[in-house]
């Protein structure tokens, strides 16, 4: 039984990684990527070090307790995954032990998973906190451990919230209770040995009574299931590709939202345009799909904050455009290869035109908004009109030049 | 209208399944594909579409004519209405919109589909998809339907509407192949069979030749037909 719980864990977890990197390689241009990432890391390392010897102001202000939320925030980007399929229940709801094991090695593959992340974020983090809070290296030590019992509780709980507590106001009641008691508790803690320790115990049976608790008793398949395969789509919603829409899909009593008469969002009603109106309803529709566009589009103006001061800040705006163009492009070849639309035979010149207008349409405001914050940035109200301006200008002009040579109609879709 | 030769086909390079499968399929022609569980049906009908991973042979369609595909998984996009789907079909077809709207009309109606034309199909049952995708295709008015299984899944009077439909397509000129194993259905709607076993073809014509060939009375069903040779392949 155990051997064939982990066979099975193994292969799933294989599969996974599998289906992520067909996933990326369909939608990431290799060349132009390592373009990006090789200078984006070393521009990344330039701006740490610079921080590390001139710590802006910014990050001694807020103190520690401003600190440890910034850390309390970092508890959610974790995830615990119990692998557990939905076409589980054909097969093995009648054998729970096995699943249960399932359950159990991902638990200890996410808790691994889990640890090792935040650690590398902590030790991207812990310089600073030395620097500003004079910490030794003993208490450092100590805040560590104090950091991964805090991500491991919260992540746990999580999850054990998610399955077991239906009411939305009580679970994130909860989760606040458990971040602010462990951020106002932070300095005592790593202050004094012996509280250290019993926290440590405390925290060390309470992860492991959660962890029992979150390994499968034959109940709430169903949602357990269903959480599973929306952590599975993650990243590959982040490449915005949809990858295996077909297939089972739990009953949902969403209403039909953005134009819900089916009426067409254009004027012109060509066929590229009622192609593009498709597009553009199933992108806004779907929630997973549309929210890493947003989180993307915070993130990249979020850094041109940071960098507003530096020269590299021009890198990181150039960028900004050609990754807005590049992920919305991205998305339009995930809806052309979906199993439905590859139902039909799609002209070429009927496509391309939709990809371009979609392409347009969808990135124009995003880089409006991103060359209006960076031209303020720089060069004031001034800046904002030149820079809107040249942003939506230079995208146009990477629709042309690189959308061009994209292929609409032979690409294969991953299965 | 429509000349299929294959050579090979499978979905693997070293192991292809198909070997030396050919047919034609005239205008006005219902022909039944038949055969057992893993015959290679589906695969034919992938390699017609052209969505098999390997294929060696021609897949001759006449010039102009129209393809319209029924799968027998009923595909559909979560995220858009019926009838965003019904006018996303009719784009591919460059069908106005004056003649697409009362027949997809029509279609919805028969199939009892009037009234969740404006609903996610992702809260419809199977057979609730399967109607939707009959209605996609037959709103084409296509040349030639490739249906795989096209029974499974529907309720005694869609099964009755759809047989009327292939009937009322079959007048207009439109040819048919379909992918069953519904044989009693199967044995009065087509005009020829082509019954495949382990990947080959064991026998083309009507249920007549088919009689003649298994030395079989005049009554003879085509199921007992069709088992009768399968035990003659096999041995």
């Amino acid at each position: 039984m155990n051997k064939t719980a982990r066979t099975l864990f193994f292969k799933r977890l294989q599969s996974d990684y599998q289906n992520l990197w067909k996933a990326s390689k369909l939608v990431l241009d290799w060349t132009l990527f390592i373009y990006l990432l090789i200078p984006g890391i070393a521009i990344g390392v330039f701006f740490y070090m610079e921080w590390l010897e001139d710590i802006p102001f910014i990050l001694n202000l807020i103190g520690w307790n401003g600190w440890m939320i910034l850390l309390g925030i970092s508890f959610f980007l974790h995830n615990i995954r119990l692998f557990t399929y939905l076409a589980d229940q054909l097969f093995l709801s009648r054998n729970i032990p096995l699943l249960r094991r399932i359950s159990q090695s991902g638990i200890i593959y996410s808790i691994c998973i889990m640890l090792f992340t935040a650690t590398l974020l902590f030790l991207v983090i812990v310089p600073f906190l030395s620097k500003i809070f004079s910490l030794s290296l003993l208490s450092s030590g100590y805040l560590w451990v104090y950091y991964l019992s805090g991500v491991s509780l919260i992540t746990l709980w999580k999850k054990y919230a998610q399955i077991h507590i239906s009411s939305f106001i009580l679970s994130t009641l909860s989760y606040i209770t458990v971040l602010a008691l462990w951020i106002s508790l932070s300095q005592v803690i790593i202050s004094y040995f012996l509280l250290w320790i019993l926290w440590v115990i405390i925290s060390f049976i309470t992860i492991i009574i959660l962890a029992n608790k979150l390994s499968y008793n034959g109940m709430h398949f169903l949602k357990i299931a269903e959480m599973d395969e929306h952590a599975r789509g993650i990243l590959v919603n982040l490449l915005l590709t949809n990858v295996k829409q077909q297939g089972y899909k739990l009953p949902s009593s969403k209403p039909v939202w953005l134009w819900k008469n089916s009426q067409v969002m254009f004027q012109k009603q060509s066929s590229a345009m009622i192609f593009t109106d498709a597009y553009f309803k199933s992108f806004f529709r779907n929630l997973p799909v549309l929210m890493p566009l947003v989180q993307l589009t915070a993130l990249l103006i979020a850094v041109l904050i940071l960098s507003a001061p530096y020269w590299t800040s021009y890198l990181f705006w150039l960028a900004s455009i050609y990754i807005i163009v590049d992920i919305t492009k991205n998305g339009w070849l995930g809806f052309r290869f979906n199993s439905f639309i590859e139902l039909f035979s799609w002209k070429e010149p009927m496509l391309r035109s939709s990809l371009e207008t979609s392409v347009l349409r969808l990135s124009s405001p995003i880089l409006l908004v991103i060359g209006l914050l960076f031209g303020f940035l720089k060069f004031g109200l001034l800046g904002m009109l030149i820079f809107s301006i040249i942003s939506v200008l230079l995208g146009i002009g990477l629709i042309y030049w690189h959308i061009r040579y994209v292929p609409v109609n032979k690409i294969k879709s991953i299965e | 209208m429509l000349q299929v030769h294959i050579d090979s086909a499978g979905y693997q390079q070293k192991e292809l399944y198909l070997k030396n499968i050919s047919f034609i399929i005239n205008p006005g022609e219902i022909v039944g594909l038949i055969g057992a569980n893993g015959a290679g049906k589906s695969t034919t009908i992938k390699s017609i579409i052209g969505t098999i991973e390997h294929f060696h042979g021609s897949i001759e369609l006449e010039d102009g004519k129209q393809l319209a595909y029924i799968p027998e998984e009923p595909i559909l996009y979560d995220r858009l209405t019926l009838w965003e789907h019904l006018r996303l079909a009719a784009t591919s077809y460059e069908m106005s919109q004056d003649i697409w709207e009362p027949r997809a009309k029509d279609l919805l109606k028969k199939f009892s589909l009037t009234g969740k034309e404006h609903e996610l199909p992702i809260h419809f049952s199977k057979g609730m998809r399967q109607k939707t995708l009959i209605c996609l295709s037959f709103m084409t008015e296509a040349d030639i339907y490739i249906i795989d299984e096209p029974f499974i899944g529907l309720d005694p009077i869609a099964t009755k509407h759809l047989i009327n439909l292939i009937y009322q397509e079959k007048e207009r000129g439109a040819a048919l192949l379909m992918s069953t194993h519904v044989l009693d259905s199967a044995e009065k709607l087509c005009d020829r069979f082509i019954l495949l076993n382990e990947g080959h073809t064991v026998f083309q014509g009507a249920l007549q030749e088919l009689r003649t060939e298994t030395s079989q009375p005049d009554d003879t069903s085509l199921l007992d037909c069709f088992y009768e040779l399968l035990e003659e392949d096999s041995s």
